[in-house]
Formats: C-alpha cells, structure tokens, sequence
C-alpha cells in the first residue's frame, strides 16, 4: 500500500523516461539475433509484459483473498485496479506474441502450450472484470467477484500444468535460473521489464487514485441523500 | 431540530432477556446506505413493530436480523439462541414467499421443515396441522404457482411457523392477507408473546401492527429516529400518522432508549437444533430432484441439446466417408459440456424467482450443504443426459465402442466431476449477475479448459483404433492425476468461498 500511494505521486516525466531508456537498450544496445534478426526485439515488450500481468495477477488474488478475509474495501479495489492492468498486459503479451509468431512461425495464432494458457488467463481475467462491473458497489457482489479472483488464479497453475503436457515449441528464454541469451540482451530485458513494471505500477496508483475519487464523491452524495 | 417534538413514552416493563441485539448496524447495498448504524433491541415475550416510509431500511433490518445478511459495520447478536445455530430460533417471513411455483404447499413446507431439523414424518404432521390452522388443508397437494397472493402470504407465515420458533421477524405480514385471515394472524401473534416468544415486525398498517406491539420504532434514512411505548396509540392510528408525519419529516435522531436486560432465560418457545449436514445436503438434493420431475427443465435441456449436436456433427462431418475416430473424444466431450452448463445453468436462476435462496439461507445449516446438494442433483441430471446420449453419439457418428471402456468411462466421469462442479459455481455466481445466463458460459468455459484437454487426451485414446489405442491409453494416464487435481480443486474451494456466494441473494 505504500508502494502505491508512492506510486500515485510518481511523475509521469519519470516513468516515460524510464521506457524511452528500455527504447534505447531495446533497439540500440541490444544486439541483433543471430537467426530471427532485427524482429525479435519485439521480446522486450513481449517478455516484460507478460511477467507484468503475471504480477498484477498476483495481486488481484492476494487482495482478494484478503478481502475476503474481512481485511478491508481497500483491498477489493486494489484488486479490481491491478485486474484491469493486468488485463491490458495480458492483451499486450498476446499482441505482441501473435506479430512475433507470424514473423517467426509464419503464422499468427498455434496451440502453443504458453499461447494457449495465457489466452485462458485472459478470459478468466475478462469474466473477472465483467462480475466486478456489475457489482456497482455492492459489497455482497464485490465479494462474488473476489471469489472469482480466487478460483481464477487457482486454476491458472492447473491450465499451465495442461497445455505445458501438451508439446509445444514457445521459445525457453528462460529455464530455472539460467537465462539462455546474451548478456546484452538480458541486460536489456530486464531494463525493459524494470520499465514495464514501472509503466503498470505509475497506472495502478492513478487508477486507484480514480476510484477513490469516485468513492469519495459517492460518499458526497449519500450525504446529502440522507 | 430534536428538541421540538414531545418524547414518546416508554413501556413500564420489559420482559426479561434479550432475543435480538443489533448495536451500531451498517449496510450498504450497491451505493446507497441502507442502515446507518441501527441500534435495536427486542426482549423475551416482547413484540417491535417496524414503521418507516418507503427505502426507509426495514426490510434490509429484518434480513440482518433474520442472519441472512451480514452487516458490513456494527453487530447482531441473539443472546439467548442458546449455542446452536441461532437462525433455529427463527422464523421468518420476507418479502418474498421463498417457495418453488412447481412444488405444492406440502412439498415446500416439508422441505423447509426439514431444513430447519425437522424429521419427516414431524414435518409432515406440523404442515398438516399448520394447514388445516390456516384453512388450506384442501389445497395441500396443489402447486404454489397457482396460489393466489394471499394464499401465498399465509403459506410463508405457516413456513415461519414450521419449527415453532422464539422470534418471529415479519416483513409486511399483513400485506396481502383478508380480512379473516389478518384477524387470525394478530391472534397467532398475540399467543406466541404469551407464550414467551418475540416479535420483529415492520407494517405500513399501523392500527393492526399497533394492536398487538410493545413497543414501535420509527425508522426513517436507515436511521431509528424514535423508539416508543405501542399502548399510547393503541386503537388511535390517527393520531400516530401524525406523529409519524412529523418524526419522517423533521428528520430528527432520538437517542435509542437501551433495554436493560435482566437475566437471560430459555425461550418458552424454543427453536430446533439445525438439521445435519448431510440432511441438508440431501434435503436439497431431493428438493432439486422433485423440481426436475415436475417441470423436466434441465434434462430435457441436455438431452435434446446433446442429440442436436450429435445430428449437426453427423450433418458436418460426413461418418460414412470418413472416420471420425480421431475426434470423436473432443467432439463428444464439447457437445456434453455445453449440454452440461446448458441444463445446470438455470439451477440457481431459477431459485430467484421466489427468493427461494433467501429462504435457505435463513436455515440453520451451512452454505456449502446447499452448495453440494445442488452439485449432487446436477451430477444425477448429468449421468442420466450421458447414458442416453454417450452411446447416441457412437451410433450416429459410427465410431466403434472403446475396447477399453474402462479407461474412457473413467475419462468422462472425472471430466463429469469436474463439469458438475464448475457448472454449479458458475451458475450460482451468473445468477447474480446481469445478463447471468450469457455469462455463465464465459465464466465457466475458460475455467474448464483443463478439463477438456485432460479428458479428451485421455479419452482420445480410447477410440482411436485397435492398432493406437494401447499406446495412447498409456500416454493418456499423466492426464489422470491433473483431472483428479482439478475436481478435488474445484470440490473443496466452494466449502470455503460458497457462503460469499449466497450471501448475494440474501
């Protein structure tokens, strides 16, 4: 939480520097591949918005289970906030994935296992949103969405586990602890994810910092409703 | 503004012991404040008449104290429930009826009699001597639906009085009723407070709610804004609207007089233990299997469903031509998961119509009970849609029977599992939403993907042909453990996240 009020007074200036410095490392300092060129740069957009929304998820479960647990309305709007980030990441990482793989694989859409399970996440993040938008403020519906979040998150380990026992062909970049790129390239990966992260961060605390507005002139009303 | 109107008077004396206490109660429902930090108690042997105008908050009060509806500030307590559940001590009567229009009055009283601990054959004699009490024996075998509203109104306040409960919580109970039958219910109310039982009431009548009160509340912008003796006014309605009229519109907050409660005693009218788990589980289930019989909704739903889609892929793919071997695991597996979230998809819609859900949450059994008895009616709808249209579908797509049936029918009855869950949970949250029945496929769908995949690898390999098929039933067995993980993931959840669920119909 204190990350996120530090965040909504994070400048605008700060968080747009820092992606036109992943920019320069992305398209500048990183060299090109050896087999896919100039066009796999797209995985610096690719692979850090992907971690992105993975984080933002995380976040939606953590607040909505301790929502749940009676924690407080703080934390069911934080995770309807990360939710609608994380979407946008999701919808980027398959963006991005989809103009790779048709440059790569000549194709703009496989069943790959990595495809496959972060198209579901998707949905099950858009029905997430779709219940959260039809709560209109009732705390008793605001829990029903919080469950969503829950069971959604819950099943993302098991889609991972299926479509992975599927056989598939998505690049490992990453296997354990070992980074299989070079050390320019990871270099700028992570400077592109440190930026990325930034970006979903500096949108979280303003779009918290909407909702609380909106609360607050809900609030305004009622007062002079009774 | 408060000092300009003359303080109400107060009872002399109240009886010992409190039955309801709600301290600082708050709720908002959607974005308006329904209680503003109520403050309200009612005594042993005392009956509350509840005034207030229209979204003044009463109905949101008797849910809270129903237990029903939990409040997000502040506390409702039942001091002397006893240990048990406290909803066995309560009898309620919403705005809704709570029953089901296919099922006759018996069926319904039954089936919250039983809900509430009763026995069936104790149900079964209660609702017969509630019924000829309340002069509608004749029509005991007659559905709800075709009751008229008054008939309906005194069918809920028999439901209330089916486990002889010590506080009565009683939301327009009048509205509705003749003349007669108002007469009766005064009279019925008259004898629970000798009898030591309490009563929360709201009514815009105030010469019946008056007649037979201790004391009234007036509430007004989810607030009390004034708490009073009912005797003053008893036989002068008229001179109480005034009253009321310059409360409402002066908007003034009294200070709640506290009910300084002597020592607590056992209700003279006490409640029933609630009914076991399983009970409630079961009584469920047989309610939804009662339901299916008298309107055959969902297993007609899948059936013709799954044979359309047996015919439109018969149309599709040509089985004479080609062999569907290959596919016919995925092809079979879709067309039962659709049929599936089809006929299980109205299975909490439906209990809307009524309220019916409020009904069963005002029981004194836990929300998972309702949650697995739904799951246990849907899983007999899925297995009877399966045994007709499993070998339909070898039949019009002219693919042999597996030659080990073993490994396949183990692949559709985890997938069925699975199916049975997801469709349960994702119905009941679709109910509450807009547009639920749309929603409930995107809801669902996405979540069973695993399932899908787990079975059709598994089941795939099944009919695949003599010469694959052992390689593929050994490739097929990884699946097993992820399908199992999946239903024993989406059984367990709903035990710990199904009373947020129903939460949102109370």
């Amino acid at each position: 939480m204190t990350l996120l009020r530090w965040s909504a007074r994070l400048p605008g200036a700060v968080v747009y520097g820092a992606l036109l410095v992943g920019l320069f490392f992305a398209f500048i300092y990183a060299p090109p591949e050896a087999y896919m060129g100039q066009v796999y740069r797209i995985m610096y957009f690719h692979i850090s918005s992907a971690w992105t929304c993975l984080v933002a998820f995380t976040v939606v479960f953590v607040s909505s289970l301790l929502y749940l647990l009676g924690k407080g309305d703080h934390w069911d709007l934080l995770a309807h906030c990360a939710g609608e980030v994380g979407l946008l990441f999701t919808t980027i990482t398959l963006l991005s994935g989809s103009i790779w793989g048709r440059a790569v694989w000549l194709v703009w859409w496989t069943w790959e296992p990595l495809l496959t399970a972060t198209l579901i996440l998707w949905f099950l993040y858009a029905g997430y949103l779709l219940i959260r938008s039809a709560a209109q403020g009732d705390p008793a519906r605001m829990r029903l969405s919080a469950v969503w979040a829950v069971l959604s998150y819950v099943d993302v380990p098991i889609i991972v586990l299926a479509v992975a026992m599927m056989r598939g062909l998505h690049p490992q970049t990453i296997e354990g602890f070992n980074i299989n790129l070079d050390p320019r390239m990871t270099l700028s990966l992570f400077i592109n994810y440190a930026a990325v992260m930034l970006l979903a961060l500096y949108l979280l605390g303003r779009r918290v910092q909407l909702a609380k507005t909106a609360e607050t002139v809900a609030a305004l009303k009622e007062r002079f409703r009774f | 503004m408060s000092g300009q109107l003359p303080a109400p008077e107060q009872p002399a004396e109240l009886a010992a012991g409190l039955r309801l206490q709600l301290a600082g109660v708050r709720v908002r429902l959607g974005k308006s404040l329904a209680l503003g930090g109520v403050d309200l108690e009612v005594a042993a042997g005392e009956t509350v008449a509840l005034f207030g105008p229209n979204g003044a908050g009463k109905t949101t009060l008797l849910r809270v104290a129903a237990g029903v509806l939990a409040p997000q500030a502040g506390s409702v307590r039942w001091p002397t429930a006893g240990g048990g559940d406290p909803r066995a001590a309560i009898g309620y009567v919403g705005h809704r009826t709570f029953f089901s229009d296919a099922l006759s009055a018996h069926e319904n009283l039954v089936f919250f009699g039983r809900m509430y601990g009763l026995e069936a054959a104790a149900a079964a004699s209660r609702v017969r001597e509630l019924l000829r009490a309340e002069g509608l024996i004749l029509f005991a075998d007659d559905p709800v639906g075709g009751f008229s509203r008054g008939m309906q109104q005194r069918l809920a306040i028999c439901r209330a009085l089916m486990h002889q409960p010590g506080l009565l919580l009683l939301d327009e109970p009048w509205s509705g009723l003749d003349a007669d039958a108002g007469t009766r219910l005064s009279d019925r109310l008259r004898a629970h407070r000798a009898a030591g039982g309490s009563a929360l009431l709201c009514s815009h009548d105030f010469e019946g709610a008056l007649a037979v009160a201790d004391r009234y509340v007036l509430l007004a912008g989810g607030r009390v804004r004034e708490v009073g003796a009912a005797a003053p006014f008893r036989g002068r309605a008229q001179a109480f609207a005034e009253r009321y009229r310059e409360v409402v519109r002066a908007g003034t907050r009294v200070t709640v007089p506290v009910v300084t409660p002597q020592k607590s005693t056992p209700m003279a009218v006490s409640g029933r233990a609630g009914p076991s788990w399983g009970r409630a589980c079961l009584t469920v289930t047989g309610r939804d299997l009662l339901l299916e019989l008298r309107g055959r909704e969902n297993l007609a739903a899948m059936g013709v469903f799954g044979l359309l889609v047996a015919v439109t892929f018969g149309f599709a793919f040509d089985p004479v031509g080609q062999d569907l071997r290959p596919i016919f695991a995925g092809v079979l597996l879709v067309a039962l998961l659709f049929a599936g979230l089809l006929g299980m998809g109205r299975s909490f819609a439906r209990e809307l119509t009524n309220d019916a859900l409020s009904g069963m949450a005002a029981a004194p059994c836990a929300p998972s009970a309702i949650f697995y008895g739904k799951c246990l009616a849907n899983a007999a709808f899925l297995v009877a849609a399966e045994v007709v249209l499993v070998p339909i579908f070898f039949m019009l797509l002219l693919v042999p029977f597996p030659a080990h049936p073993a490994a396949f029918l183990g692949a559709l009855a985890l997938a069925s599992l699975g199916l049975v869950a997801v469709a349960t949970l994702t119905a009941a949250i679709a109910a509450h939403t807009r547009a639920g029945e749309v929603l409930q496929p995107l809801l669902a769908l996405p979540l069973l993907s695993p399932v899908l995949i787990g079975a059709v690898r598994m089941a795939g390999g099944t009919v695949a042909g003599a010469g694959l098929a052992a390689a593929r039933v050994a490739s097929g067995a990884p699946w097993v453990g992820l399908l199992a993980a999946f239903d024993l993931a989406f059984l367990a959840l709903p035990a710990l996240l199904f009373d947020f669920v129903l939460e949102v119909s109370a």
